[in-house]
């Protein structure tokens, strides 16, 4: 735990990600510690306590109670179940999303678009992949809304994928009006999703008395000097920036909360 | 978030349905069960009718192609793990639920409330979320 040793070697690019924690400002989240289970149709992973994986020391970070990666086989996806009081965004990395729920949405999602759904006092739902040939592999974000008993509310949006490349591109987050299209929340939390290219890198402050989030969603990254991988998550508290490098042979996909 | 202290109630919603329509009613008071925040579970009663007898009716062959994946058919365990059953029927074929609502009888387990579902043609969706709601509250009394 932080000594001077071992947080110069924990800057080394090529430090593997295993190591549990860091310093006390770093605390990383290893993939291939999180809770897994493997159902045939859905390959799902748990960076936090989900379902049938339940571990007390990861309840969730701040406000963010959830963050799956999933892989959905085609044509098969979770039958109509509800949800009530959360902040439930997906994120597609591949494939295609079919969703539907009690609100009479029925949309698809792909890749850079952007579903946001607000459970408030309560919906029903059902995700299936919207494709009859290729596996969906998408990311769940559960977050906790500050505010109860909120109507039900349902956003969707896509973006060009350039708006992610080199920079932080707001997903969701609390303010109404924002420059790019992005989902309200209804929480003092901010999503953030980036692309950055091997050797490309970016810096990005965090207020005081803020916490982040880090997650690798596809390729290598680096996070103020700590190698992460598919998978890989990272908490942050009382760190002033994030710096983040696209690292490996091609750099990597990754997602920012900042919370409170 | 404040979690309100509850107890917790599962309610299983069971309908059947051919086109739909009993569907709605019953997804409708599966979000009043939501609404008073009790887990829910959602089943499909299977046809009692046979693979040929649907296929003459596209729209019962379209709706159930649509409906087979969405929701799997009660089980025993789910009907252990229920405090409230809320059961639909299809005007159309009242045959399914009465037969599951035999079986369940059949097996009574000690404070668990079946409800069947009533379709109040001036508003069902508004009256199948309150008779969702008010189950799962009867039933909370019950446990406090």
């Amino acid at each position: 735990m932080g000594s001077k040793a071992a947080r110069a070697k924990s800057k080394l690019p090529t430090k593997p990600s295993a190591a549990a924690n860091i310093g006390s400002m770093i605390t990383l989240r290893p993939a291939g510690e999180r809770g897994h289970a493997d159902h045939g149709w859905l390959n799902t992973f748990h960076t936090f306590s989900f379902a049938d994986y339940y571990d007390p020391k990861h309840m969730g970070f701040r406000a963010l109670r959830v963050l799956n990666d999933d892989r959905i086989a085609a044509g098969r996806g979770f039958g109509a179940h509800g949800h009530r009081d959360m902040e439930i965004i997906t994120y597609v990395l591949e494939g295609s999303l079919a969703h539907k729920d009690s609100m009479g949405q029925q949309e698809v999602l792909e890749p850079n678009m952007v579903q946001a759904m607000s459970a408030g006092t309560g919906v029903i739902h059902s995700e299936f992949n919207g494709s009859p040939k290729e596996p969906v592999h998408l990311i769940q974000i559960w977050i906790e809304p500050a505010e109860m008993d909120v109507a039900p509310a349902y956003q969707q949006f896509g973006y060009d994928p350039s708006e992610k490349k080199g920079r932080l591109r707001l997903i969701a987050g609390p303010d109404k009006k924002t420059s790019d299209p992005a989902a309200f929340i209804h929480q003092d939390a901010r999503m953030y999703a980036s692309v950055l290219a091997a050797g490309e890198s970016l810096t990005q402050p965090i207020a005081k008395g803020r916490h982040a989030w880090v997650h690798c969603a596809t390729g290598n990254i680096t996070l103020n000097g700590h190698a992460l991988k598919e998978g890989d998550g990272a908490a942050l508290s009382d760190e002033a920036a994030l710096e983040i490098a696209g690292a490996g042979a091609s750099g990597g996909e990754f997602l920012v909360f900042d919370l409170a | 978030m404040t979690t309100p202290n509850l107890p917790p109630i599962n309610v299983m919603v069971v309908f059947y349905s051919r086109y739909g329509e009993t569907e709605r009613l019953a997804l409708a008071a599966g979000v009043g069960a939501v609404q008073a925040r009790a887990n829910i579970r959602l089943r499909r009663l299977k046809d009692l009718a046979g693979a040929e007898i649907i296929a003459r009716d596209p729209r019962w062959a379209e709706n159930l192609a649509r409906m087979t994946p969405e929701y799997i058919a009660p089980r025993e365990i789910d009907a252990e793990w229920a405090d409230v059953i809320l059961l639909a029927s299809c005007p159309d074929s009242p045959g399914e639920a009465e037969q599951y609502l035999q079986a369940l009888q059949a097996k009574p387990k000690e404070g668990r409330q079946i409800v069947s579902l009533a379709d109040d043609p001036a508003d069902r969706l508004a009256s199948a979320r309150a008779q969702g709601r008010n189950a799962v509250e009867s039933a909370r009394k019950l446990k406090t």
